[in-house]
């Protein structure tokens, strides 16, 4: 029950990952079906070339790219509920720690991968770090990127070493097979002080260390396109537009894993309703914070509309991608800001619906970001082929951009069937020192009485 | 008359003014324009319009036949048809160049046959055949040229006085005059000189500057054009800076500063990093020690 001071026995077997059940397993084999469909269209496009995808002259940057964004932003998550939180000692956050951390590392993953998915030619990669040009964004993004990983692996490694030990500890036969993974991973463990002093110290260390990587991160991939002379790339407002967009996915993503874990993981003792309540207030102070970037992105130049901005902008609120455009900001962004706003709305299925909202409108946002201003260059499109004018994926692209998010997905629900999704040794330190705490104030409330009844 | 017979007149001539004034066609005019390239390469240019209003709108596709001297087919120059623009050129072919070396006074005929909107047009032109020279003034304090033109008679080169001309320097998307006047005239001897005072000008990669001498719609002469390459403007002076460090240049010449700063930040965390791999193995020590 929430509230409820539950045993530290209760909480190993309640939080301990679980065989998966028909549903679980329907899951999976739909995740698994699609990320194949994706690794089949993959191969073609690497035997055939990028001529399998409706990539072209203008459109270069398709379906792709728009993903990469996607997980890009995504991935901040990690960043914001670990060591933001972390940081400001937001206590009620732990539940949220290592379902905030797998989303960013898978996200970031898949982020990596769809790069090189983009290059057409992959084994050219190596090209980039023999000639690439330190002057390049496209360089910082690489370094960026990888360094961003590595952190957010260490901040998902780190806190899961003590639940290493009592899952090594632990005599339940759904986790058996898992046993030689946990003893690579962290039989060192011994709960020795001294080992728990310094993996605290350097858990902070790297919670510091993500914040300003995890702004470098969105900043630079803004950059790939802000320092493009392109209509609606040119912005100087793109670092702080990719920023607090990136944020209000991350959370939205959040909220919608946390009613997938909740249900399906039966943790209602350790995601609440008080964890819809704050995360809502959080996504919708984030989501005010995209609207009002998003004023400034677009209203600015519609109200000059220079002549080059101005068949971008048409294109967007009226024309070819109006109906993407509207759905974009009004499902992405005003919905959930209208469910969220309300007590009610912010419990958890409202709460998941908007999650979802958010999620679905960003990734339909970084399409927009990228697609219709490739359509719209500076030099008019003359004397191009009649399809390089338009743009729609072709089926290989489709797949594979769908393949990599179902990849992403997979990965969160194999990490949740290996690992404990909800750290389990910080919440038994947590009802612990909550525990001490109330028999602490029982104590003093007591002498206090005493004192009063001498008095009297 | 009957009322039946008057409302019958009516219509009938209310019938018969529509379809006049359906009928009416619109006048054509056929402008004609003589030109002579470097004394070498003559040609005509022909513009048909009409007018709208007060304004003349260019007609395109019109039709028309050009002739010298006479129309007939041996003295055709050529049938041509307008463009977007409403304008034609009509070089001049080989097969009339007796006729054209043994005349001094050219007479051009152009023609155009009726059409759907268009009523038929013709037009003349008369041309003398002339020269035009171009040089530099030797002994000038200023840069200076000379420009002369000489009318061709069977009698030789005579000088064209009171010709007006133009002293201009060619420069991309329009020409420039040479000094403060707009128009210079021909003398008795049918020359006219300028001064150049535009020194400092940015010439081509030498220096060099296109200095040209011509006539524009000279009703006796038509256009008359020659011009002259003169070292009198300024090589421009390029800065080379492909080879100095910036964000544009090639990656072994990327700027210091964003060298310290990219390698210090990027060494930075990943100093951090491998600080913190290095207690993980402190943490993993520990561990097995305990164990041991």
């Amino acid at each position: 029950m929430p509230g409820e001071i539950i045993p530290s026995q209760r909480i190993l077997n309640e939080l301990q990952p679980r065989r998966m059940g028909p549903w679980g397993k329907t899951w999976v084999a739909i995740l698994a079906l699609l990320s194949l469909t994706g690794l089949v269209a993959y191969i073609q496009q690497l035997n055939k070339g990028l001529i399998v995808t409706n990539l072209g002259d203008y459109v270069s940057w398709g379906i792709y790219i728009s993903n990469f964004v996607f997980f890009v932003a995504i991935s901040l998550v990690g960043s914001l509920i670990t060591a933001v939180f972390r940081l400001m000692n937001v206590r009620w956050a732990t539940p949220l720690t290592r379902i905030a951390e797998i989303i960013a590392v898978s996200a970031i993953c898949f982020a990596s991968l769809i790069i090189i998915v983009d290059m057409g030619r992959p084994e050219r990669l190596m090209n980039l770090f023999i000639y690439g040009r330190v002057q390049s964004p496209i360089i910082w993004d690489v370094i960026v990127i990888s360094t961003y990983m590595v952190i957010s692996l260490l901040l998902l490694y780190l806190p899961l070493l003590p639940d290493l030990r009592l899952l090594l500890q632990s005599k339940a036969e759904a986790n058996k097979r898992f046993h030689r993974l946990y003893r690579f991973l962290g039989s060192f463990w011994k709960n020795h002080p001294a080992q728990k002093r310094m993996n605290e110290k350097i858990i902070t260390i790297l919670c510091i260390l993500i914040i300003p990587v995890a702004f470098c991160i969105h900043t630079v991939t803004s950059w790939l396109f802000a320092t493009t002379y392109r209509p609606g790339w040119d912005s100087t407002n793109f670092g702080a537009y990719f920023v607090s967009g990136a944020f209000l996915v991350g959370a939205g993503a959040v909220v919608v894993a946390m009613y997938v874990f909740r249900k399906s993981y039966r943790l209602e003792n350790y995601i609440t309703n008080a964890h819809f309540d704050k995360m809502g207030k959080i996504v919708v102070m984030l989501a005010l914070l995209y609207l009002y970037f998003n004023v400034n992105e677009y209203l600015v130049p519609a109200y000059k509309m220079k002549k080059p901005e101005q068949s971008h902008l048409q294109n967007l609120f009226a024309g070819e991608f109006s109906a993407l455009f509207w759905f974009a900001i009004m499902a992405g962004l005003v919905v959930p800001i209208l469910i969220m706003v309300f007590k009610k709305g912010r419990t958890p299925k409202p709460m998941f619906i908007a999650g979802l909202l958010v999620v679905v409108g960003a990734w339909f946002k970084r399409y927009l970001i990228v697609t219709p201003t490739l359509l719209h260059p500076f030099v008019p499109m003359h004397d191009a082929p009649a399809r390089f004018m338009h743009y729609f994926p072709s089926w290989q692209e489709l797949a594979i951009a769908i393949g990599s998010l179902a990849g992403s997905l997979l990965l969160v629900t194999f990490f949740s069937r290996i690992f404990p999704i909800v750290p389990m040794q910080e919440t038994i330190d947590e009802v612990t020192a909550e525990q001490h705490s109330g028999a602490e104030q029982g104590k003093i409330i007591y002498q206090q009485m005493e004192e009063q009844h001498v008095t009297a | 008359m009957s009322r039946l017979k008057i409302l019958i007149l009516i219509w009938a001539l209310a019938t018969c003014t529509s379809i006049a004034v359906a009928q009416e066609k619109k006048d054509l005019v056929i402008g004609m324009s003589y030109y002579l390239g470097d004394n070498q390469l003559p040609y005509l240019k022909l513009i048909s319009k009409t007018k709208e209003g007060k304004a003349f709108i260019p007609v395109p596709a019109t039709k028309l036949s050009v002739y010298l001297g006479e129309q007939s087919d041996a003295a055709l120059l050529g049938n041509i048809t307008t463009d977007e623009k409403g304008s034609a050129i009509v070089p001049i072919p080989a097969n009339l160049k007796r006729a054209w070396d043994s005349s001094y006074v050219l007479q051009f005929l152009a023609f155009s046959g009726e059409t759907a909107a268009f009523a038929s047009a013709d037009a003349s032109l008369e041309i003398r055949k002339a020269k035009i020279r171009l040089d530099t003034v030797a002994d000038a304090e200023t840069p200076s040229l000379r420009a002369a033109i000489y009318e061709i008679t069977p009698t030789g080169e005579v000088p064209a006085a009171e010709v007006e001309l133009k002293l201009v320097i060619r420069r991309t998307g329009g020409d420039l005059s040479i000094g403060e006047d707009e128009f210079y005239t021909t003398d008795s001897t049918g020359t006219a000189t300028g001064e150049f005072t535009r020194s400092g000008m940015a010439g081509d990669r030498n220096g060099y500057l296109v200095i040209v001498a011509k006539t524009e719609d000279n009703e006796l002469y038509g256009n008359l054009s020659t011009e002259k390459k003169l070292p009198w403007g300024q090589p421009p002076a390029l800065v080379n800076d492909f080879s100095q460090r910036s964000l544009y240049g090639t990656r072994d010449k990327a700027p210091v500063w964003l060298l310290i700063l990219a390698y210090s930040t990027a060494g930075g965390v990943w100093f951090t990093l491998i600080y913190i791999i290095s207690r993980i193995f402190k943490i993993r020590k520990i561990g097995y020690s305990m164990g041991s």
